[in-house]
């Protein structure tokens, strides 16, 4: 790994040279399959053979890095407000506890602290002070970003204390890579003694560093891959968790870990970056800027997950987890069977009327011609059941009973013929009506994102207009008068 | 989302990569509830609104619930059973649930008509085949945060009305009840929350 200089003077005395910096080279599989060198007595040792050594130690040390351990911050290197700025915190509940990130900042500079990173290639990046960088100068490095205007939640996330707050900002991506600079040159004699005429000038150390940049935006895999640029890399388009059988679900789960790691093992990397923190300039911060003072620009700063990627210490790991998942599988009452995963429901917002000549079942709509209808924002669980609940009030004309029921993605769901969400009213003496039930995973079957709608059948009282044919039965909902209606539905873990 | 939200990928939203169903932690989040502790007798003030009491010292049937995020739906559940007196005809008796000391509207632009309302048919004309003295309120309702008032501390209250004119004083008496209002802070699908 020796660097040959052509543009350093050299005699006798010390060199003196300014050397180039490079960033790290990139990693792929067949640059880890290295040769070991081996010695023999008498053998003639040249700087290919001690270059040899190190790569070689180095190559593996890089690879069980990247793969055993997998790439990430190991700790520290967190990005803060510099010294002296003046900051609002932006997130809320136990996140903001934990860190100042999402903040504010009044002015353009950050400080990231010392830490110690891992990049895909498996080199390790090691700040060893704390760095003041100057975001709006680094930015100008960076003319292909784009000028975004977005809420609070749409840039943070759900964090956002204030989500509706709109401001217009540039987003950025910290990033940490390897930069390699050559160092300690020395003259190159030409002959066996130290004495002997000094030929030219090399360098003897490689000083590892860290560059911090931005860059404008990551490729989609990155927080597979670690890399700033695109890669094979290509996350299997499949479906996990369908499975009814709890083996076939095991056994995908493994094969797609495979899959994953596989690609991860043997893909190019043209440039291993660690992402730090996202970073957003912006002139007109809004009301997120309440309270600090006046500056010319303004930061948006978050370093929390998932641009923030940490590689867990195996020793925490090992000590803290299993207390977490054991307490929570063998007493924990708070994660346990029964609780409530997803909610989903709606009501009738505005006068509806169900007019019917026959007894045929008719949807009841929310408003309008809208159905009222409740659907899972995720698939069920095969293990959950499904707590429905219907309720309303109601007037009626020219009807002696409804019946009405609530369906399951189109189908009104029974056990040994009796209906699970069904009931018949007297409405000659009920204005109202509830369902209730918890429907077990086996009667609903596949796992689904469920979806519920609430139907009901007439049964006329025999009317007669004033030309002697019958008039229609008719079921009002009216909320403005009362009258109001709610379907809920709610996946309860088995 | 960001460039770098891996989880836009599709991949770690489907089930197998959470824990297992008995790991997942509940989504309803800051639960909030009253009883009714003794049978209570009301009557209704004037023509308008009456506060439904939990006891005879006076206190309401009501919670405050201080939310976490304002983007976020909540569940809420009214239920108990009483009687009527007071007066010899029928009237239908409203019930709503108002939240910051307003009714809750179906929509953001609407203020006609009303979420979290109900209505139950009443009848004490004497000899009335229809005769019909006791009621069973039952409702539960997930409130879209659009419709909420915009603040972090929400006191819902639950009220009662009877519908028909000159009833002179009536009345109406709620029995014991555990959690005759819930109300529940409905948290993302998560497995961190």
């Amino acid at each position: 790994m020796s660097t040959a200089i052509a543009f350093c003077t050299c005699g006798c005395q010390p060199c003196v040279c300014t050397p180039p910096s490079q960033l790290g080279s990139a990693s792929c599989l067949p640059a880890a399959c290295l040769p070991r060198p081996t010695f023999f007595d008498g053998q003639v040792i040249g700087s290919a053979d001690l270059n040899a050594v190190v790569d070689y130690a180095r190559n593996q040390q890089a690879l069980l890095a990247r793969l055993l351990g997998g790439w990430g911050i190991l700790g520290g290197m967190r990005v803060d407000a510099a010294p002296g700025l003046r900051a609002n915190k932006l997130g809320t509940g136990n996140i903001a506890q934990l860190g100042n990130n999402p903040q504010i900042i009044a002015g353009t500079q950050v400080q990231v602290s010392p830490g110690v990173a891992i990049d895909a290639a498996g080199n390790r990046l090691v700040l060893c002070a704390p760095v003041v960088l100057d975001i709006a100068a680094l930015a100008v490095q960076t003319p292909q970003a784009q000028l975004t205007t977005a809420t609070c939640a749409q840039l943070l996330g759900p964090e956002c204390v204030n989500p509706t707050v709109q401001i217009t900002a540039t987003e950025f991506f910290l990033v940490a890579e390897l930069m390699e600079t050559p160092a300690r040159p020395v003259g190159r004699v030409n002959g066996p003694g130290s004495c002997d005429p000094v030929v030219g000038c090399q360098f003897s150390r490689t000083v590892e560093d860290v560059r911090l940049s931005l860059i404008s935006s990551l490729a989609d895999t990155y927080q597979f891959t670690g890399c700033a640029d695109a890669t094979s890399f290509s996350l299997p388009g499949v479906t996990l968790g369908t499975a009814g059988d709890p083996t076939i679900c095991r056994d995908e789960v493994f094969a797609f870990i495979d899959n994953v790691q596989g690609q991860l093992a043997s893909i190019c990397c043209s440039r291993p970056v660690v992402v730090l923190g996202r970073v957003m300039l912006t002139r007109a911060p809004g009301s997120l800027a309440a309270g600090l003072p006046f500056a010319p620009q303004y930061l948006v700063v978050s370093d929390g997950y998932p641009c923030r990627k940490p590689t867990f210490q195996v020793g925490w790991f090992t000590k803290t987890w299993p207390n977490v998942i054991c307490n929570n599988v063998t007493s924990s009452p708070v994660i346990s069977a029964g609780s409530v995963v997803q909610t989903a429901g709606d009501n009738v917002r505005g006068p509806i009327t169900i007019t019917a000549s026959t007894s045929d079942f008719l949807t009841i709509n929310s408003i309008a011609t809208s159905a009222l209808s409740a659907q899972l924002a995720q698939l069920r669980l095969s293990t959950s059941s499904l707590r429905v609940t219907f309720g309303a009030t109601f007037t009626v004309t020219n009807v002696a009973s409804a019946q009405f029921r609530v369906l399951v993605d189109g189908v009104e769901l029974a056990a040994n013929g009796i209906p699970f969400l069904s009931t018949n009213v007297d409405t000659t003496r009920l204005t109202q009506v509830n369902i209730a039930n918890i429907v077990p995973p086996s009667i609903l079957g596949e796992a689904r994102a469920h979806q519920v709608v609430v139907q009901v059948s007439l049964t006329s009282a025999g009317q007669l207009d004033a030309t002697g044919l019958a008039k229609p039965a008719t079921m009002v909902f009216d909320p403005s008068k009362f009258d109001g209606a709610s379907v809920v539905i709610q996946e309860i873990a088995g | 989302m960001s460039d770098c939200d891996w989880q836009g990928t599709g991949v770690f939203g489907t089930q197998v990569l959470a824990p297992g169903p008995s790991d997942l932690p509940s989504t309803e989040l800051n639960l909030v509830q009253q009883d009714i502790e003794e049978v209570t007798p009301t009557t209704q003030a004037g023509g308008v609104f009456t506060d439904v009491q939990v006891n005879t010292t006076g206190d309401q049937l009501a919670v405050t619930l201080t939310r976490t995020r304002r983007t976020r739906a909540l569940l809420v559940s009214v239920g108990f059973t009483g009687t009527v007196t007071g007066f010899a005809t029928a009237s239908d008796l409203a019930f709503q649930v108002i939240i910051n000391g307003s009714p809750v509207p179906a929509t953001p632009t609407d203020n006609t008509d009303v979420l979290l309302v109900r209505k139950v048919h009443v009848d004490l004309t004497p000899g009335a085949t229809t005769f019909q003295s006791s009621f069973n309120l039952s409702m539960t309702s997930l409130i879209q945060p659009e419709v909420l008032p915009n603040a972090l501390q929400l006191d819902f209250l639950v009220q009662f009305s009877f519908l028909a004119s000159g009833l002179g004083g009536p009345q109406i008496t709620v029995f014991p009840r555990e959690a005759a209002l819930v109300v529940k802070e409905i948290g993302p699908f998560s497995l961190t929350t």
